[in-house]
């Protein structure tokens, strides 16, 4: 008997939900305009590799451009490991470079000074004995900072080698006659090298974090309706008369809080289906992925009902919506993604929901594991749950009451 | 007066903030918490956090260690293996991991090639400065422990002393090469607050301005309205003393965020001619548009849902929450139909030194366009739809 009444709360919610375009615009809408702005503002960050980079001599006189330009570029074109990460070009000054990355020609670019010959050895392997405090200049695109970040790593890895050149050298002198000529003899190398290695299966791209991220912002506002037409109904007496043909306040709970739970969850996985389609993002697993949605969205649902359960007035549950998801948003990461957080504020992160549900959400994206791995994730939403509902219960009989 | 009609109006909106917390939060905390929060994020300085893994220790990766600890770029964390530190970078909890592979030390001493693996998840959130620092460390212990094996073998220096002699070579010429990014596209400053403050600047106006645009259709809606106009006060009046109210408002929001932005964060806003300019221009389109909203929207629940996202979409647009340098051409394009972007572009030039009024002539044109498109449309439609 239970079950058909809370079946028919259930439907009459839905039918008035029905008629509500504002939470067509804040369940379907809102999440996926902001998770396709979002994805693609960020988009931009990633560059294609290999990327373009420009070189050009900074104390060239004329348009070849100098012994140093060209022979950096003749070393890293003529080397397989920077062949695969950049092409390079060389230019005839800077403002050229400068234009040429302006116009979209060049990702990145590099300066190099006078007396820079020496990198040029160092990338072609032999030891020289080579300038102190030479400064290169990376010029960087801002459109493009990832692609400066590489011409970094070249200018780097030529001059790491020319700084261990440089040391090994100075700390032969006096001990050998001339220590260049020494070296070449054994034909010395750096045997280290850094090499980035993916943290898992697949690297995360903006478009799939900020799809989930920018999927929960609105969750809040999206299922608070339900919360709110308690007030509503209390407002028009439509409470009272349900409570005295004998349904009980659990099922009108229960039967507001199913829907708003239904609506969260299709609005979540509207916003999966669309960046799966169009920006090919992968969310992970579905069954694990799942759970996940839906104790995101049970989390929203009873936090709505919480704040329902606390405010005195239908304008105070507004305003404390609005807070509460500000806060959230800016304490757990929506907006910023934790690791490029201060300290600080990382670790507070994870004294929201949304932080974890975050987490959760990036262990599931970037690997191909199942439950288990986000089994904590999930045990503290349930605690969040289950302490909200606490929270709304123990203030609800108040609001229903006749 | 009519004009002391139009200032009670006025007044009357102006008395609601004051008693209201929620908005007092979001007109003076929370601006405040974004620029704050946001603007250390973007903040070009500050250590980051790198994890950590040495697969098996030896005097070399001790060394190297020991250097990266020491480092002011980053704070190192230590992990046990290898999948706790990928783990930690893949939840970002640290930016990056850096694992030193077991053999280092053999390697290192018997001239065999070792790769230091540099764990990332996300290329375009590693900061350049992180991976620049690790690189330095490993080249400095790399020089001292070639220099000590050729010094030994070839200069028949004892260990020790040549160890120590590389190590002040290092010392000494440390800065070997030194990297020196400059901008390619534009001289304005876009990290930390300098980029935050003025977002914040141009999103709370329009925000805050935007959002009680709800409290005009709760007015319509219980017909305060239709019964002002019964008196001898008329349309024209109510409407001016909304406008009016929200207005000051707007200019009240931007004196708060330009006075604490400027002494609490010192942020240089440039020529006050044209940051007032520019304010003015934003509080008087956003009023037109808390106006158009009241116009077109039926329930105060739709104004207050709807107004502010449809002002976070404007913001993001916009450049309000990012630079527009970073996004693509089309999605810039897409921005500047929309008042905050010409803001936004106005704003931060002003913040180039030398800048003045004049430097902004294009944006304040557009703005000031905006402003009177956006009144010519607001004034009739209030004024129809209150007297229905």
């Amino acid at each position: 008997m239970i079950m058909p009444r809370v079946l028919y709360v259930m439907a009459n919610e839905l039918r008035a939900r029905r008629r509500d375009h504002t939470l067509l615009v804040i369940a379907f809408v809102g999440p996926l305009l902001f998770a396709t702005i979002t994805s693609l503002a960020f988009a931009g960050l990633t560059v294609a590799r290999p990327v373009r980079l420009v070189v050009v001599d900074g104390s060239a006189t004329s348009a070849a451009g100098g012994p140093a330009r060209a022979g950096v570029v003749a070393s890293l074109r003529s080397d397989p490991r920077m062949r695969q990460i950049a092409t390079v070009d060389g230019a005839a000054t800077e403002q050229e470079a400068r234009r040429r990355i302006l116009d979209n020609e060049a990702d990145a670019g590099i300066v190099l000074p006078a007396g820079a010959g020496g990198l040029t050895q160092a990338a072609g392997g032999s030891p020289a004995t080579a300038p102190r405090n030479v400064t290169v200049t990376v010029l960087e695109s801002e459109r493009k900072p990832v692609a400066a970040g590489v011409a970094e790593a070249v200018v780097q890895y030529g001059g790491g080698r020319l700084f261990v050149d440089q040391v090994v050298i100075a700390t032969l002198r006096g001990t050998v006659d001339d220590p260049a000529a020494t070296l070449r003899g054994f034909h010395p190398h750096n045997p280290v090298s850094l090499v980035d290695v993916p943290a898992s299966a697949r690297l995360l791209r903006s478009a799939t974090y900020y799809g989930f991220s920018m999927a929960i912002v609105l969750l809040l506002f999206s299922v608070t309706p339900m919360a709110k037409s308690l007030w509503e109904d209390r407002r028009s007496n439509a409470l009272r008369r349900l409570l005295s043909m004998g349904v009980g306040r659990g099922t009108i709970v229960a039967g507001k809080a199913l829907v708003a739970q239904l609506i969260g969850m299709v609005s979540v996985a509207a916003v999966w289906v669309t960046t799966r389609l169009v920006f090919g993002s992968h969310w992970g697993p579905p069954a694990p992925l799942l759970l996940l949605i839906a104790a995101t969205v049970g989390v929203a649902v009873a936090l709505s009902f919480a704040i329902a359960a606390l405010v005195r007035t239908e304008e105070q549950m507004d305003g404390l919506t609005a807070l509460v998801t500000f806060l959230l948003v800016l304490l757990g990461g929506n907006f910023v993604p934790p690791a490029a957080m201060p300290p600080a504020m990382r670790d507070i992160s994870l004294f929201t929901p949304n932080g974890w549900e975050l987490r959760g959400f990036v262990d599931l994206a970037t690997t191909n594991g199942g439950v288990g791995l986000i089994l904590t994730p999930l045990v503290v939403l349930l605690a969040v749950i289950g302490v909200l509902w606490l929270i709304a219960a123990a203030r609800l009989r108040t609001l229903m009451s006749p | 007066m009519t004009a002391l009609k139009i200032i009670y109006v006025a007044w009357n909106i102006l008395r609601y903030p004051m008693r209201d917390k929620v908005v007092a939060f979001f007109m003076l905390i929370l601006p405040f918490a974004i620029i704050g929060v946001i603007g250390m994020v973007m903040a070009p300085d500050g250590s980051r956090p790198l994890g950590i893994v040495v697969e098996d220790g030896g005097p070399w990766a001790d060394q190297l260690v020991g250097l990266l600890s020491r480092d002011p770029v980053v704070r190192l964390r230590e992990y046990r293996d290898a999948s706790e530190l990928k783990a930690a970078v893949r939840r970002e909890n640290v930016t990056a991991g850096v694992l030193i592979p077991a053999g280092f030390d053999a390697a290192l001493t018997g001239g065999r090639d070792v790769r230091i693996a540099f764990i990332v998840e996300r290329e375009e959130f590693v900061p350049a400065a992180v991976r620049q620092a690790v690189n330095r460390d490993v080249v400095g212990v790399t020089s001292v422990a070639l220099s000590t094996h050729y010094a030994t073998e070839l200069g028949h220096v004892a260990p020790w002393r040549a160890s120590r002699r590389a190590a002040e070579v290092v010392r000494s010429q440390s800065g070997g090469v030194r990297i020196e990014q400059v901008r390619g596209q534009s001289a304005v400053a876009l990290g930390g607050v300098a980029y935050t403050a003025p977002g914040n600047l141009v999103l709370f106006i329009f925000l805050n301005v935007v959002g009680s645009g709800s409290a005009l259709v709760g007015i319509r809606q219980l017909g305060i309205g239709r019964r002002v106009l019964s008196t001898s006060t008329g349309g024209w009046v109510v409407t001016l003393g909304e406008g009016l109210g929200r207005l000051i408002l707007g200019l009240v929001q931007a004196a708060v965020i330009v006075v604490v932005g400027a002494l609490a964060f010192k942020v240089h806003w440039g020529a006050p001619a044209g940051v007032f300019a520019v304010v003015g221009l934003c509080t008087v389109t956003a009023t037109a548009f808390a106006l158009i909203l009241a116009a077109v929207l039926n329930s105060m629940q739709q104004a207050f849902v709807l107004g502010p996202a449809i002002i976070l979409v404007f913001g993001m647009l916009g450049g309000c929450l990012w630079p527009l340098a970073i996004v693509g051409d089309g999605l810039r394009t897409v921005g500047h139909f929309f008042p905050l972007a010409w803001a936004m572009d106005a704003i931060l030039r002003l913040g180039v030194p030398g800048a003045n009024i004049g430097s902004i002539a294009m944006p304040l044109a557009v703005l000031t366009a905006f402003a009177v498109a956006s009144t010519a449309i607001a004034i009739p439609a209030y004024l129809r739809k209150i007297r229905l």
